[in-house]
């Protein structure tokens, strides 16, 4: 484990989606859209229909989940997704997006 | 002795048998590989699931939700028995329904009542003209699908919770290899959790919405899914069943063909013998 960057892994019931490393997380919970950092505290949400985006770097890739959960931890972000479907793939961040 | 014309025929069955056998072999082999492979790609939902719900409950009192809860005295077990929808796979479905025989006297002899629920026709077929078959889907295997599935865990969901019974284990065949496979049975509900995980020492975590209406979420993840890869496991294994028996089967076939030329051999070559022998004795008995 590197200091200072977050696993994300991205698993469906059918298949495993994504695992690796990332510096930011952004997730659609239930409570409304939430941003997951290095060392964030230990969160468990189910999700909404939304976005999840990750950043690393320069890079930005987006994906589109229908429901499920997300557990945080400080050096993790496990999601659990019922469905998860490929947006935007791994591109370099625009500089207006976001 | 059979005569010629009747071992050939029979050659011949036993041919186009052969040719039957290597056929569904080879399917079963095919599919083997897909569902091989639709396993592997449910396990680390399936693992992480499980993790989730044991860091969930390691700070609940199992009494904090009714799937958790275990129920004393137990009085109603339903027994899920999964076999498959077709034959000729060797002792694959025998198998499963001997153990749910084995659990059904097992629970009664204990005094407890039992329910059964039939995934695969030949369970249903089987447990149908001995028992009272409660709850029977037909039909899953033909396109088995994570939603598909949701309709089997609603309804043991539902079962549960309105009290019909207190238990619920699934019985199935686990699958090991292309050879092999074990009858597993697996208590679904109340679901265990373990006490250790790696969540032990943080006390502090946030719950979104409420650890309540997480849990209760989960939970129903968690039975949609285990009955999802049991349903996987027992496809892969009915195929790898299948394999085997059929592999065997055609086996037996060519020992079979080889035993009945050698005997239609040995006939063409009597009756030639024996023409001979006519032949002879006849000039014999011109010349004499």
């Amino acid at each position: 484990m590197s200091a200072g960057k977050l696993i994300l892994e991205i698993v469906t019931p059918t298949r495993e989606v994504l695992r690796r490393e990332v510096d930011a997380v952004t997730l659609t919970g239930a409570l409304g859209e939430l941003q997951a950092l290095p060392g964030h505290r230990a969160l468990l949400t189910s999700l909404r229909p939304g976005r999840l985006v990750w950043e690393m770097g320069f890079l930005i890739e987006s994906y589109q989940v229908e429901g499920g959960f997300a557990e945080v931890l400080p050096d993790r972000v496990t999601v659990l997704a019922d469905e998860c479907t490929l947006v935007q793939p791994v591109g370099p961040r625009e500089v207006d997006k976001r | 002795m059979a005569t010629l014309r009747e071992i050939r025929k029979r050659i011949a069955s036993v041919e186009s048998t052969k040719k039957i056998t290597r056929a569904m072999k080879l399917v079963a082999g095919a599919r083997l590989k897909k569902a091989q492979d639709r396993i592997l790609a449910a396990r680390p939902y399936a693992d992480k699931l499980r993790q989730m719900i044991h860091h969930l409950a390691l700070h609940a009192d199992p009494a904090d939700h009714p799937l958790l809860d275990p129920r004393t005295p137990l009085q109603v077990s339903l027994i899920v028995s999964i076999t498959g929808d077709r034959g000729l796979c060797g002792a694959f479905n025998s198998n499963i329904l001997r153990q749910t025989t084995h659990e059904v006297l097992d629970r009664r002899e204990r005094g407890e009542q039992v329910q059964l629920m039939a995934i695969g026709r030949k369970g249903y077929e089987h447990f149908n003209r001995l028992e009272k078959v409660e709850q029977y889907f037909p039909d899953v295997f033909h396109h088995l699908d994570y939603e598909e599935v949701q309709q089997v865990g609603e309804a043991i969901i539902q079962g549960f919770a309105g009290h019909r019974f207190d238990e619920v284990v699934l019985v199935y065949n686990r699958f090991q290899s292309a050879i092999s496979q074990h009858v597993e049975v697996q208590r679904l509900l109340p679901v265990i959790t373990e006490t250790e995980s790696a969540l032990e020492g943080i006390i502090d975590i946030i719950y979104e919405p409420s650890r309540e209406e997480l849990l209760d979420q989960i939970l129903e993840r968690y039975i949609h899914t285990t009955i999802y890869r049991a349903l996987l496991e027992s496809w892969a294994s009915e195929m790898g069943a299948r394999m085997t028996a059929m592999e065997n089967a055609t086996n037996n076939a060519e020992d079979l063909i080889r035993a009945l030329t050698l005997q239609s051999n040995k006939a063409r070559q009597a009756a030639i013998t024996k023409e001979l022998v006519e032949l002879t004795t006849g000039v014999e008995a011109l010349k004499g």
